[in-house]
């Protein structure tokens, strides 16, 4: 679905057309709990975001008069829920020294041990061919930002994402087909 | 499905998916990927790896070798050349880019490597042995050591510490298969130092030949070379102060040597070789934190020679209370008989001790200043701070250290408290991680995991790490009370039992004088505090027997806390007083504690005007030795609380709010919060101090349970009746065997039915 189809649904939907407003709720579902997945980790959390926005899309896409873009809207209102919850956190931090609340979890594990066992050995095939890669990676959970990555690598901003970018798409066959190329 | 035409924000899924992107372009992705289905899939596919290669032990280690072998490096330039023939058909643009990101890939050199070499930095690493004598094990080290203190006298050189050249020994040796010659030119590479000395012992009939080498680095040339001989006439110190002066005459300007004075090494250590051994070995065993095993070396070291003032230290940092104060005090009679870097050591830990922090940090400040680029002065700095509750203070000289050596696995441990302390946990467990990843066959990397997990609320990865820990060392002490501790969380009590009972049999005499109060704590956390008490008494009486008293202080304080949870205030406030008149095995902070704890029981029995006067006493005390106000705090607080009037108690606390770190202090913030109704601010609080399993916690062994009696009325009226129904379970489930009468039970089984009941009632009213 491009941008326009997405638009385009909507304006269908707002013209009465209920099974566009199911292809319409799915797709925004979908990609309300994708973005809130990759920011959130409490899983708890996570789905209480995705409800709320749900909930503000379902309540106002009728009331409001949406002139410019429902995309860019509806991702808008998820995108600002998200920063709410963490400046809700932080709030809380500042309060008890504390930036999660209490139990706060780690990603939900993935369980496919298969899959492990590919990504290593993938992992070790890109490694080996393209060491930036791995360098990158081990920068990253050390903790060091984007800048601070790029200057360790001596590699501009967009060196680092192409570098990325071309080692994801070598990842992905990888898993595929166990190759690299 | 065709492929996304929006190939620039497309390239960015990847940086998007590991967490790299600003707010800016995270947005422009997302709002990108809202609308593209192709891209939508494309992360979709890959959202579990995504997910792994984020957070996964396994794969994070995998990369790091990845990242630091040089072997892999070698393979990459190979297949490099492959990639370049399949990539020559590509678009002139790709290729134009692809040349800058090889190219800077091609002059990749680990931040470490690249470092320039320091004109003056001299690398010592330990001698090759070559004796095969059982006896003379060690010798290597012990020369190396020696030499170190020799040659740091040399103002104008700077010799890498001993801990340094373990840590990146311990790492080349780890990640490469070399030989001892190349080992010893990466290590002193990585130490950025222009100058290696190594060198081998050997045995010749009853000599034994010190040999020594002084290498130039960068060019691997031998600048100097020196032998000297260690027989019935010359002592090792004599031999190795030899070795230092030749070493001096290669590296030193003669105008600078004379004009300083070099004392003897053994002036600056001992006379007696088989104390410096013993201290060696002690060093080694507390570098692994072997404590238990490194102790009796130490002891040994001083028994050998009792003006040696460095074991001494060593014995005082690895005692509690007035025994550590003693063994400091023999520290700092002979601290003349120390280096200038471990006189740094000496004072800091006094000023320490005595609970001055102000010099404390002056002592490392200075430390950090004479030695600008040593790690180890950073990262005591950084230790210091933390202590100290300065944490943003304590990231930035931990993360100096790191940034000189980041394979020092002690600054990563450091770096994952003091993030879990600020409540950055996903980035305290990265610390952790790395930590681990660094030495995954030592215990105690595992059992900080353990701990790390435990604070930031993860029980059962918290057991799994402990268990670890001692499948690598079933001995580990320090892991085996932990994991009883987390076994009473996880309401495990047979194992928690089994890891007391084994804790009792250690050689430590401090672990096994825990081990009989956690076996306490068992009773207690599920409610039958009768038998908590009794268990308490038979411990104090077998203590008196034993002559020790040592910790008699502490088992009273925790038995006033099971005396109050039972209702007999009079008994816990004669109990606490019997403590705080005992002059045992608390240091002032501890003694603080107790004295705010003693003004909450005075003002729980009415007595508010003794109260009161002993908050104000507490409050001189603690200005006059210029400590934290938050004992007072909490104090008050409490008088307050009793007086129900929580909005003064509040006042009292929240300005030193940003200190409350402990559990105690957490749930009086918790209690005050509770009695003015600040239904969203409790809940945080108590949720917080619930989710997070330590030792510390488990000592207000009571209210530790009680939390999620607190939480259920929280939540209850907070209009959430089902989460609330879920703590009062919770509550009630911990102690279904708990004594008869406990006030809270019989309130939580009401209020608990009264729910269970208002929700059957509203599910029929809704059935037709």
């Amino acid at each position: 679905m491009k941008a326009r189809e997405l638009n385009d649904l909507y304006d269908s939907v707002r013209t009465g057309d209920s099974s566009a407003e199911v292809l319409l709720f799915d797709h925004l579902h979908q990609r309300f709990a994708f973005f809130v997945r990759q920011r959130i980790r409490n899983t708890k959390d996570a789905e209480e975001v995705v409800q709320t926005a749900m909930l503000i899309v379902c309540r106002e896409y009728k009331r409001l008069t949406i002139t410019s873009s429902f995309a860019a809207w509806s991702y808008r209102v998820c995108d600002n829920l998200i920063i709410e919850h963490f400046r809700a956190q932080k709030r809380q931090n500042q309060r008890f020294g504390d930036e999660e609340a209490a139990g706060t979890p780690s990603e939900p594990a993935v369980e496919d041990s298969g899959l492990k066992k590919r990504l290593l050995d993938c992992m070790r095939k890109i490694g080996e061919a393209n060491r930036s890669y791995a360098r990158a990676l081990n920068y990253r959970y050390q903790g060091y930002e984007t800048g601070e990555i790029c200057r360790r690598l001596g590699i501009k901003e967009s060196a680092l994402y192409y570098l990325l970018h071309r080692s994801r798409a070598m990842l992905s066959k990888c898993l595929n087909s166990g190759k690299v190329r | 499905m065709a492929a996304c035409k929006d190939r620039q924000t497309a390239r960015l899924l990847h940086a998007y998916e590991l967490g790299l992107l600003n707010d800016e372009d995270r947005a422009r992705v997302e709002l990108h990927v809202h609308q593209c289905n192709q891209c939508f899939r494309e992360l979709l596919e890959m959202e579990a790896a995504a997910r792994l290669i984020r957070n996964d032990d396994q794969v994070q280690r995998s990369v790091a070798e990845l990242a630091t072998d040089n072997q892999s490096e070698r393979a990459s330039r190979s297949s490099l050349l492959s990639f370049w023939r399949v990539m020559a058909p590509v678009a002139v643009t790709a290729a134009i880019v692809l040349f800058l990101v090889l190219k800077d890939w091609r002059l990749e050199i680990s931040p470490q490597e690249s470092a320039v070499a320091i004109e003056n930095r001299v690398a010592i690493l330990p001698f090759e042995n070559l004796t095969q004598s059982a006896e003379n094990s060690d010798m290597g080290d012990v020369v190396a050591n020696l030499l170190i203190t020799g040659l740091s006298q040399a103002s104008s050189l700077q010799i890498v510490s001993s801990q340094y050249i373990y840590d990146l020994s311990r790492q080349v040796s780890q990640s490469e298969d070399v030989s001892r010659s190349n080992t010893a030119e990466t290590v002193a590479k990585r130490a950025r130092a222009r100058w290696l000395v190594d060198g081998a012992i050997t045995q010749v009939a009853s000599e034994m030949v010190v040999t020594a080498q002084l290498i130039e680095v960068p060019t691997g040339t031998v600048r100097s070379a020196s032998k000297v001989s260690v027989n019935v006439d010359k002592s090792v110190f004599a031999a190795i102060d030899q070795l230092a002066t030749d070493m001096r005459i290669a590296l030193v300007q003669p105008s600078v040597r004379t004009q300083e004075v070099y004392q003897p090494i053994a002036a600056l250590t001992t006379t007696s070789s088989e104390a410096y051994h013993e201290y060696i070995r002690g060093i080694d065993l507390n570098r692994k934190f072997f404590y238990g095993e490194a102790r009796p070396h130490f002891l040994k070291a001083v028994e050998l020679d009792s003006t040696f003032a460095m074991p001494y230290y060593y014995l005082a940092v690895l005692s509690t209370g007035p025994e550590s104060r003693e063994w400091l005090n023999k520290a700092l009679q002979y601290v003349d008989r120390a280096s200038d870097r471990d006189r740094y050591f000496i004072k800091g830990l006094a000023a320490r001790l005595s609970g001055d922090w102000k010099t404390n940090l002056e002592v490392l400040n200075d430390f950090v200043k004479r030695y600008k680029d040593e790690k180890e002065p950073l990262l005591q700095l950084g230790i210091a701070e933390y202590t100290y509750s300065m944490l943003p203070k304590a990231k930035e000289h931990i993360l100096a250290s790191l940034a000189l050596d980041s394979s020092n696995g002690l600054a990563w441990n450091q770096l994952a408290y003091t993030y879990e302390r600020l409540g950055v946990h996903d980035s305290a467990i990265l610390a952790v991680d790395r930590y681990v990843a660094l030495t995954p066959t030592e215990p105690n990397p595992h059992d900080s995991r353990a701990d790390i997990y435990a604070r930031c609320g993860n029980l059962q990865q918290a057991i799994e790490s402990c268990r670890q820990a001692l499948t690598l060392k079933p001995d580990f002490y320090a892991s085996l009370a932990l994991l009883g501790v987390l076994s009473i969380f996880n309401e495990d009590f047979s194992r928690a039992d089994s890891c007391f009972r084994a804790l009792a049999d250690t050689p430590n005499p401090a672990d096994r004088l825990a081990a009989a109060l956690y076996r306490c704590y068992i009773p207690a956390y599920q409610g039958r505090f009768r038998e908590a008490l009794t268990r308490i008494d038979a411990v104090i009486q077998a203590d008196s027997l034993a002559g020790s008293t040592l910790n008699l202080p502490y088992r009273l304080y925790w038995k006033a806390t099971i005396l109050e949870a039972s209702g007999s205030l009079p008994d816990a406030l004669s109990t606490l007083d019997q403590s705080l008149k005992l002059n045992g095995n608390l240091d002032s902070t501890d003694g603080n504690r107790r004295k705010a704890y003693r003004i909450r029981l005075l003002a729980l029995l009415g007595q508010s005007a003794e109260a009161l006067k002993s908050a104000v006493r507490l409050k001189t005390e603690l200005d006059s030795g210029g400590f934290y106000l938050l004992p007072f705090a909490d104090g008050m607080a409490a008088i307050y609380l009793a007086a129900n009037h929580p909005d003064s108690a509040l006042a009292c606390l929240e300005p030193q709010q940003h200190e409350v770190d402990i559990f105690y202090d957490r749930l009086m913030m918790g209690k005050v919060y509770l009695a003015d109704h600040r239904l969203d601010n409790v809940t945080a609080v108590l949720k917080r101090s619930v989710g997070t399993y330590t030792v510390g916690r488990m000592f207000w062994t009571a209210e530790s349970v009680k939390l999620h009696y607190y939480l259920g009325l929280t939540l209850e009226e907070s209009k959430q009746p089902m989460r609330a129904a879920e703590e009062y379970r919770t509550f009630l489930r911990i102690w279904k065997n708990a004594d008869p009468g406990i006030k809270e039970i019989a309130d939580a089984q009401k209020r608990l039915a009264a729910i269970e009941s208002e929700l059957k009632d509203s599910v029929s009213a809704k059935r037709p």
